[in-house]
């Protein structure tokens, strides 16, 4: 016997990692799934709602669909989305659902790094990191990639270092030369990690919380705080303990979820969903130089076969009229 | 003789380019101004400015450009401003700022490099008797061309006016009692009426926003469109009412500043810090929004002073650089009106830390 069960998807397209989560009405999350972007967030869409269907019972209904991440707007064009919100945004709600208490959101992802201030479950200040990416998560797996250690054991690394050196973390162009010095005057592989998460934490710290009070509870978020070398910085720098979250790595599909289903019982209750039957379609993203003016803008256009579905990326708004 | 003068229109333009137009019109010469910025004018500053400089200097270097390849110009001005107000002092870039584009920008024609020094009647003469025997006129056609611009530009100046009597004292914001006219929302930008550009007012007008959000920083960045990527009218689009540092009288500037640690230095950096925290303590806007450009000295400086003065009231910082990605603003002016649309819904004024606001069922 199947109960009818209603989900609300969460999808989080970043620049690493695409993540789907299906959350029912309780805001308790039943399935999820991470998996890597690969430079081809259109591909690594398809292939997790293919994953996700196949794991559906035959009752279950999708209610709610909500999407975040760098590649929101993509993705909500694929699977007509009920809300596209970005990253802080869902983070808070996420992070808020958890531990309704939460004072500080760190999070840190593969491009991006944030911290969030929130008040009785408000967000009521937020920083993100400007257009560098020292303090985020590609840095620390080309490092790793560098240094031949699986991403995985990375942070595992730091803890085994009795005396971390000093890295600086200023710029990732400088902590990659900077390492190199290091480990050629002999310090160990376990010492130059460990001051490399400490350099991280410290870049992140004074670019973004810079001049404000870190106050408990902190939850620590995102693909980053799997690495216990990181955690263990953050605490050690800070002197608070960090909470990290059962579903760390997809708390923005999380918080997508949630607000999606907010928006879609604010809306009377209907989904705009397209159907997990979206990807049989065959999408295509086309960028075009537009020349209308001078101002020569790239515009992307979705396409499913051959009409279009979206398009974004022009400051006059021409293209985005269908 | 019957010369072209190109005019950039870049960096202070919006403030004083109008003065320019109709000082050279009067002058009896003709003038070429170069089209708002657009992409390609940014392209040519980045690729031929020294590498250091900030955003704004590089969309100079690309107006410039852009005159020497399109204008057909005879010369062209590049105004090296001294001062805006008595004893203060503007970015230094400023007064090199002829130099910089000489040394950088190949096969330009004659440059107009005059000093001005707009902190008096009697500097803004010099200027024009200097231009006038620059480009061989009679001092006496000069003094009326400048009175003729003059009067001209403070008819429909909202930003410097200049006083015809040598009081001393530039004012700005002509017209303006010292009341604050913050609350009303269709401030009119000081800049954009002298020249037609872009005119921030239009995005403000309407009466029913959610939110009134003040849009403060150096103004070529606050209304360079371009530059600052549309910031003016995303923030529209999401709902917000804006004002800017033009809707604070120079009265209520001159009050806010004075309990500074010490007198401000910088005449821009002035008008950003005193707006703010008048608009602040007037419970005028639900939340600033402050455009600086890249490794801007003065800004760094800036932002801590107004966070500092307008404590509690949700700041954010939008750095420009030559990037033209738009999704890393959109992502944060999207975050930023969300948390006002949430403040609002669960209580307005809320402190900074330490007191409570009353609150629904879950925040989510």
């Amino acid at each position: 016997m199947f109960v009818q069960k209603g989900y609300s998807l969460g999808i989080d397209v970043g620049s690493v990692s695409t993540n789907l989560v299906l959350v029912d009405d309780s805001g308790n999350l039943h399935y999820k799934l991470y998996l890597r972007t690969g430079g081809r967030p259109i591909e690594a869409l398809i292939e997790g709602l293919g994953q996700l269907s196949e794991n559906l019972l035959p009752g279950d209904r999708i209610t709610a669909v909500g999407t975040t991440g760098s590649g929101r707007r993509l993705a909500g064009a694929m699977v007509n989305a009920d809300v596209v919100k970005n990253e802080i945004t869902a983070h808070a709600a996420a992070a808020s659902a958890v531990a309704p208490d939460v004072k500080t959101i760190i999070e840190i992802g593969g491009q991006d790094s944030k911290i969030i201030f929130l008040q009785e479950g408000v967000p009521c200040d937020f920083a993100m990191n400007t257009v560098c990416a020292a303090g985020t998560g590609s840095f620390i797996d080309r490092q790793a990639a560098r240094l031949g250690i699986p991403i995985a054991e990375f942070g595992s690394y730091a803890l085994r270092s009795d005396s971390p050196v000093r890295i600086a973390g200023r710029c990732a162009v400088f902590a990659e030369s900077d390492m190199i010095h290091k480990q050629q005057t002999g310090h160990s592989v376990e010492d130059i990690i460990a001051g490399l998460c400490e350099a991280l934490v410290r870049n992140y710290l004074n670019n973004l919380a810079k001049g404000k009070r870190i106050l408990e509870p902190v939850l620590f978020q995102g693909g980053v705080a799997a690495n216990v070398g990181i955690a263990a910085a953050f605490e050690r720098l800070l002197g608070v303990s960090l909470i990290i979250p059962k579903y760390f790595d997809v708390m923005g599909a999380y918080g997508a979820a949630l607000l999606a289903h907010e928006a879609v019982v604010a809306n009377g209750g209907t989904s705009k969903f397209a159907g997990l039957d979206c990807i049989k379609q065959d999408f295509s993203a086309r960028s075009i130089d537009c020349n209308g003016c001078a101002n020569m803008c790239e515009v992307v256009c979705i396409y499913s076969g051959n009409k279009k579905l979206a398009s974004w990326g022009d400051r006059c708004g021409k293209h985005g009229k269908q | 003789m019957r010369m072209r003068i190109g005019i950039p229109k870049g960096l202070l333009f919006p403030d004083f380019g109008g003065l320019f137009e109709s000082f050279f019109l009067e002058l009896g010469q003709d003038i070429a101004v170069s089209p708002d910025t657009n992409r390609r004018i940014l392209d040519l500053g980045v690729g031929c400015c020294v590498d250091e400089a900030c955003l704004p200097v590089k969309v100079f270097h690309g107006h410039v450009c852009w005159l020497r390849d399109n204008g057909d110009c005879d010369m062209i001005v590049i105004p090296r401003f001294m001062h805006l107000r008595e004893n203060e002092s503007i970015c230094p870039k400023f007064c090199g700022l002829p130099e910089m584009v000489k040394y950088s920008v190949p096969g330009l024609p004659p440059i107009i490099g005059v000093p001005i020094d707009w902190s008096s009647a009697q500097g803004l003469r010099a200027w024009a008797r200097a231009v006038a025997s620059y480009l061989g006129c009679a001092k006496s056609d000069a003094y009326s061309a400048l009175h003729a611009a003059v009067s001209k530009h403070n008819e429909v100046a909202q930003g410097y006016t200049v006083l015809s009597e040598p009081n001393r004292q530039s004012s700005r914001r002509d017209g303006l009692d010292g009341q604050s006219r913050a609350t009303e929302l269709a401030a009119p930008s000081r800049l954009s009426e002298l020249t037609g550009s872009r005119k921030l007012e239009n995005l403000t007008v309407s009466s029913n926003r959610e939110f009134r959000i003040a849009l403060l920083g150096h103004p070529y960045n606050v209304q360079d469109a371009f530059l600052n990527m549309n910031v003016a009218q995303k923030l529209a689009r999401l709902g917000a009412a804006i004002v800017t540092d033009a809707s604070v009288s120079e009265t209520d500037v001159n009050r806010e500043v004075a309990s500074l640690f010490k007198k401000p230095f910088w005449t821009l950096a002035r008008y950003s810090y005193g707006a703010a925290k008048h608009l602040y303590r007037t419970d005028a806007v639900d939340g600033i929004v402050y455009v600086s450009s890249f490794a801007c000295g003065i800004d760094s400086v800036v932002v801590e002073l107004i966070r500092d003065a307008t404590d509690g009231l949700p700041l954010l910082v939008l750095k420009v650089d030559e990037h033209t990605g738009e999704a890393g603003i959109d992502t944060r002016l999207e975050a930023f009106t969300d948390l006002l649309r949430r403040r609002k819904t669960f209580g307005s004024n809320i402190p900074a830390y330490g007191k409570y606001i009353s609150r629904g069922e879950s925040a989510i």
